[in-house]
């Protein structure tokens, strides 16, 4: 078939509209398939787009992968939420594009320490959500990259808001015994490192070969893994982020003033909505970020999602989860934040948990939460 | 290629040829076929996340070609834009009908068309042969029938007629709905 309108255009002798014309466009649609070289004709049509898809992808990786490597090393776990905000849309809020491009270039003068919490709700009412468990940790980001993220494997009990806070060491060096089940891995500017729950170090050039599925999978943050392949292993890795880049999001950006505010400062709140129902759905359903509109310092986010599913009938098998961190204000975990600043970059290094865990030290800051 | 790219790449394989032949339906020259293909992909690929899984992908993805060939179908004349809606509905559900008839792969489903094609006349099959299979231009087609360019074009189009009827016959296609009164 080639390029000339009347020929093959049944309206060229048959102005009449309705079903019958509908029904010759079909099969003229239908005899188009027959063509001698319809079928190459198609293999390249599919192989241009699917071309194009990864010129697509690589384009956006190139685009982000600098901003994406800064934050995810500088966040560790908060990576995965603040990674997810860079899955913005192109029709995102334009302040919001400029507050996380201000938020990752802030100054970071200082340590900080974040509490980390993992809940989950079931759907379904009448199901009593205190029965579920939930977890506690701590993340402290430091300079140059580094970053210690700690967490307790075996789920709290449920009810407990607050992180499991074991008295801090005391000056005479007699620590308390370690927490089982606990992990601590990080960045020391240069590599990750991973101390396991029985001491032992793992170090790796990168998260991948780290492999904290290890952890993501005792977290159960509703990542499906998947042991037969490699390049999608864990939610850390660029590679299984950028899978999700055009999965789209509704941004809004708001600045409230008043209650709620920071010291009378203005907040900068940035909401994300995943778009549509979603069949490959995993990540976050809505991500919310609350940051200092002055020092654009993330005050706190929080990750939504649902895992499970739906029972047909309704009745929920699905839950909804969170992940929430919050920033430890100075004056709450001074004591912490002074043990970090006085071992330096000693503290991002794996040598300085494992040996306080074999010497019964907790890996786990001891903060002192008001 | 990520999974999720391995799950798209099948998905749009299986509906590589129904996708074409909606798009040829509209379109009147095969680069504009090929400039629609692409752009649905490439938006379907972008939108994955609004498809909803319990319902069909085809449906969806014809869809995403029907809108970029309105769009694209102003002021331009590669595209047939002047249908309405029921046309449109039409077509749409035609498609849907053939996707929904038993056969591995569209082509499968195309033997129907096959044998209605064997049935045709004649010279109806040889217009057929000429313009589809051998894929000649009208002119070139008419000449090698012997005939004119409007004789041809008659011949086609009343060919096509014959083969939506022996479609519809073979409840490949719908039924065409009863004449208003």
């Amino acid at each position: 078939m080639t390029a000339e309108p009347p020929a093959n255009d049944p309206h060229a002798c048959d102005d009449s509209r309705g079903a019958s014309a509908a029904d010759d466009l079909v099969v003229h649609g239908l005899l188009s398939l027959l063509g001698a070289s319809e079928a190459s004709a198609i293999e390249v049509r599919l192989s241009h787009a699917m071309r194009a898809i990864q010129a697509q992808r690589r384009e956006t990786r190139r685009v982000l992968r600098p901003r994406l490597v800064m934050v995810g090393s500088t966040f560790g776990i908060a990576a995965v939420v603040l990674l997810t905000l860079l899955f913005v849309p192109s029709d995102a809020d334009s302040r919001a594009y400029a507050t996380l491009d201000s938020i990752r270039t802030a100054p970071r003068e200082s340590n900080r320490v974040y509490r980390i919490h993992i809940d989950s709700e079931p759907l379904s009412q009448g199901v009593d959500s205190r029965t579920r468990p939930q977890k506690n940790g701590f993340l402290v980001l430091g300079p140059r990259g580094c970053w210690a993220l700690s967490f307790m494997l075996r789920p709290s009990p449920s009810g407990a808001q607050q992180p499991r806070v074991r008295p801090p060491a005391g000056d005479d060096g007699v620590p308390p015994r370690p927490a089982r089940g606990q992990v601590v891995f990080g960045c020391d500017g240069t590599s990750f490192w991973m101390v396991m729950p029985d001491g032992r170090v793992r170090r790796a050039p990168n998260l991948k070969e780290l492999r904290p599925p290890l952890i993501i999978g005792e977290l159960d943050l509703g990542v499906e893994l998947d042991e037969e392949r490699t390049d999608d292993i864990e939610p850390f890795t660029l590679d299984a982020i950028l899978d999700r880049l055009d999965r789209g999001f509704t941004t809004s950006f708001e600045q409230p003033r008043g209650e709620g505010t920071r010291a009378g400062r203005p907040l900068s709140v940035i909401t994300f909505d995943r778009r549509g129902p979603g069949a490959w759905r995993n990540g976050p359903k809505q991500v919310r970020v609350v940051a200092d509109a002055a020092t654009h310092e993330v005050l706190s986010a929080q990750w939504t999602w649902i895992a499970g599913a739906m029972h047909p009938e309704g009745d929920a098998l699905a839950e909804s989860r969170r992940v929430r961190i919050d920033l430890i204000e100075r004056e709450s975990a001074d004591g912490f934040v002074q043990r970090v600043t006085r071992l330096g970059l000693e503290w991002f290094s794996p040598d300085f948990h494992a040996e306080t865990r074999r010497v019964g030290d907790m890996a786990s800051p001891p903060l002192r939460v008001p | 290629m990520t999974r999720a790219e391995d799950i798209f790449n099948i998905l749009i394989r299986q509906h590589a040829e129904m996708l074409s032949a909606f798009i040829h339906a509209y379109a009147f020259d095969r680069s504009a076929v090929d400039d629609i293909f692409q752009e649905t992909v490439l938006t379907a690929w972008r939108r994955l996340d609004e498809f909803d899984a319990s319902r069909p992908f085809g449906p969806w993805l014809r869809g995403i070609a029907r809108n970029h060939i309105l769009s694209n179908a102003r002021g331009n004349r590669r595209y047939r834009a002047h249908l309405d809606e029921l046309q449109n509905r039409r077509v749409s559900e035609q498609f849907g009908r053939l996707e929904s008839t038993a056969g591995d792969t569209f082509a499968d489903r195309l033997e129907a068309l096959r044998d209605c094609i064997s049935r045709l006349a004649p010279d109806a099959r040889e217009a057929v042969e000429l313009v589809y299979a051998q894929q000649l231009d009208s002119s070139v087609a008419a000449e090698s029938a012997g005939t004119n360019d409007e004789t041809f074009r008659k011949r086609l189009y009343r060919a096509r007629l014959s083969l939506a009827a022996c479609l519809r016959s073979k409840r490949v296609l719908d039924e065409l709905p009863e004449p208003s009164p």
